[in-house]
């Protein structure tokens, strides 16, 4: 009780502490969309891979399907924040240092990979087999088949699926803070946990609300519009 | 290569195909699904395929155009082998066969004018230029009647009008075969009409060979010059569907002929009597219906389809 009004009547020292925002704003969308693109393009990459190598489909391979999905599914349940820990001579290796912004930019890229392949997958397993079976009668490529006619099929639920991984990362990059990775989630858990100030808290809290809640109207207006369009 | 285009030359041959399918799951259980398939179907004509479900018609015109490959035998379509051609041939191969989809198939983001255009789009070697091939597109969505729609997108149109489309971007790298395989089955009767017309047209008017699949006899009586009566993978009976009506040889076309006829019933009874025997009994004999057996003993749920 004591504490807290000592802590609550501390006045806020707006002209050290705003630059200390700014800053952590930048640590947080500098590991957020660094991770959503390398994430974002290798999740990609593997989701196709994924839908492609399913029976029946255009690069139909158990063993590659087995072996990706094996390893997605081991590497999902484990608690991010374990994940990182668990990794950490790993992410020395390759990104030279196991603390700070880089370093956690490593864990979240993988976590953000293998999230992305699945959503890919769901995403295109969704689009009609006819499609595809349209496509080859045609005597288009399967190359073509995949980027002129299955992605361009499957961009709403590929839009939302990016819009969930990249509220996904903001999450992910508020844990990675706690283990040295700076950013927003650091800045309030330092500045709202441990030195009890409410106010900076519920401000980191605020700016990553308006980021999510921008991603995610952005991502439901343009769905809407090509849903709207088409139907 | 010189080639004849006189009314008896075959376009599609099949000899000896054999088809199995082997299922990966539980016992490995195997499924031949094609057995000792021999066709020849001639230049210019509508050639039905007809069968219940199951009984191998998609598969069979899916080796036509090599969406699936036959364990055994030789496929020749239009003086190419398709069986064991080579991935850059059969991107060519298919571009002569129009494939036409009971479910339309259709691209649903792109407009009924970019669904007609794909096709032409994808075909590198034909040096047709963008005016030539808004030429060709416009005058396809004249032929099939829907250039009013052209810059819809399919969710917008009713099922005839979606099959329109899937015609004409069948027809659009102007193939010398056209597959259907059901394409009418997910319509109503007066739109499955105005398909079948279109597809007339298509034969008669650009002189192209339809290979059409159906389950129901009446649109082989329809439009259909000569059938192929499947059943369990195999074919019991090939001839003119005249000849086929009038004088059916094998059980199952016999089956067949009799379901057609017991559809121009006016009782259920009459249906049965007509199944049964294959002959219309008189309306005035009062017995009849209350001879007649209960039909749940019979029932078969095939005959729905
Ligand atoms: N890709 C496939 N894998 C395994 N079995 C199949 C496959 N395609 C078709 N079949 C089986 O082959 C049989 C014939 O199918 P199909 O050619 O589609 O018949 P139809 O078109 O006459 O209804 C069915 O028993 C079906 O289950
Ligand atoms: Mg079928």
């Amino acid at each position: 009780m004591n504490n807290y009004i000592i802590d609550a009547s501390r006045a806020i020292n707006w002209d050290t502490t705003l630059p200390k925002i700014y800053e952590a704003t930048f640590q947080t969308l500098q590991m957020v969309f660094t991770t959503l693109l390398v994430g974002g393009i290798l999740g990609l990459v593997f989701g196709i891979i994924l839908w492609g190598t399913r029976k029946g489909n255009l690069i139909e391979n158990f063993v590659v399907y087995k072996i990706l999905s094996l390893t997605i599914d081991i590497i999902r349940p484990i608690p991010f924040i374990i994940f990182i820990t668990a990794i950490q001579p790993l992410t020395i290796g390759i990104m030279g240092t196991s603390i700070g912004t880089t370093a956690v930019i490593f864990p979240m890229t993988i976590f953000a990979t293998v999230a992305t392949a699945r959503l890919v997958e769901q995403s295109l397993i969704q689009t009609d087999p006819g499609i595809i079976e349209a496509g080859l009668s045609m005597g288009a490529s399967r190359k073509r088949i995949l980027f002129q006619l299955i992605l361009p099929e499957a961009i709403c639920p590929l839009i939302l699926g990016y819009a969930f991984l990249l509220i996904a990362i903001f999450d992910m990059s508020a844990m990675a803070g706690t283990v040295g990775g700076g950013g927003l989630g650091n800045f309030a858990m330092v500045w709202g946990y441990q030195k009890f100030n409410p106010t900076l808290m519920w401000i980191c809290v605020g700016i990553i609300l308006v980021f999510v809640e921008l991603t995610q109207i952005f991502a439901q207006y343009l769905t809407k519009r090509i849903i709207h369009k088409r139907s | 290569m010189t080639k004849q285009t006189n009314e008896t030359e075959n376009i599609i041959t099949l000899k000896d195909v054999n088809k199995t399918f082997h299922s990966r799951d539980k016992k490995g259980k195997e499924n031949q699904v094609l057995k000792d398939i021999n066709l020849e179907i001639k230049q210019g004509e509508i050639f039905g395929i007809i069968g219940k479900s199951g009984a191998g018609k998609s598969t069979l015109v899916r080796l036509i155009n090599a969406l699936e490959t036959a364990d055994t035998g030789e496929i020749v379509v239009d003086g190419i082998r398709m069986d064991g051609i080579s991935r850059t041939d059969l991107k060519k191969a298919r571009k002569d066969i129009g494939m036409v989809f009971q479910n339309f198939n259709l691209f649903n983001f792109k407009t009924v004018y970019d669904n007609v255009k794909y096709p032409l789009t994808i075909d590198k070697e034909s040096q047709l230029s963008a005016d030539e091939i808004d030429t060709r597109v416009n005058g396809l969505l004249d032929f099939v009647k829907i250039k009013s729609k052209a810059k819809n997108y399919p969710l917008q149109l009713s099922g005839g009008q979606k099959q329109r489309v899937g015609i004409a971007r069948a027809l659009a790298t102007n193939p010398n075969i056209i597959l259907a395989d059901e394409a009418t089955s997910a319509l109503d009767p007066e739109t499955t009409l105005q398909v079948l017309r279109l597809l007339r047209k298509v034969n008669r008017d650009q002189g192209k060979t339809i290979v059409l699949i159906t389950h129901t006899m009446s649109i082989v009586r329809l439009i259909c010059d000569r059938v192929a009566i499947m059943e369990n993978g195999k074919v019991h009976e090939v001839g003119d569907v005249d000849e086929i009506f009038e004088n059916p040889q094998s059980d199952v076309a016999i089956n067949f002929v009799r379901t057609f006829k017991s559809l121009e019933a006016t009782s259920l009874e009459e249906a049965d009597h007509i199944l049964k025997t294959g002959a219309k009994h008189s309306k005035d004999n009062p017995m009849t219906g209350m001879l007649y057996d209960d039909p749940e003993e019979e029932f078969d749920e095939s005959d729905l389809l």
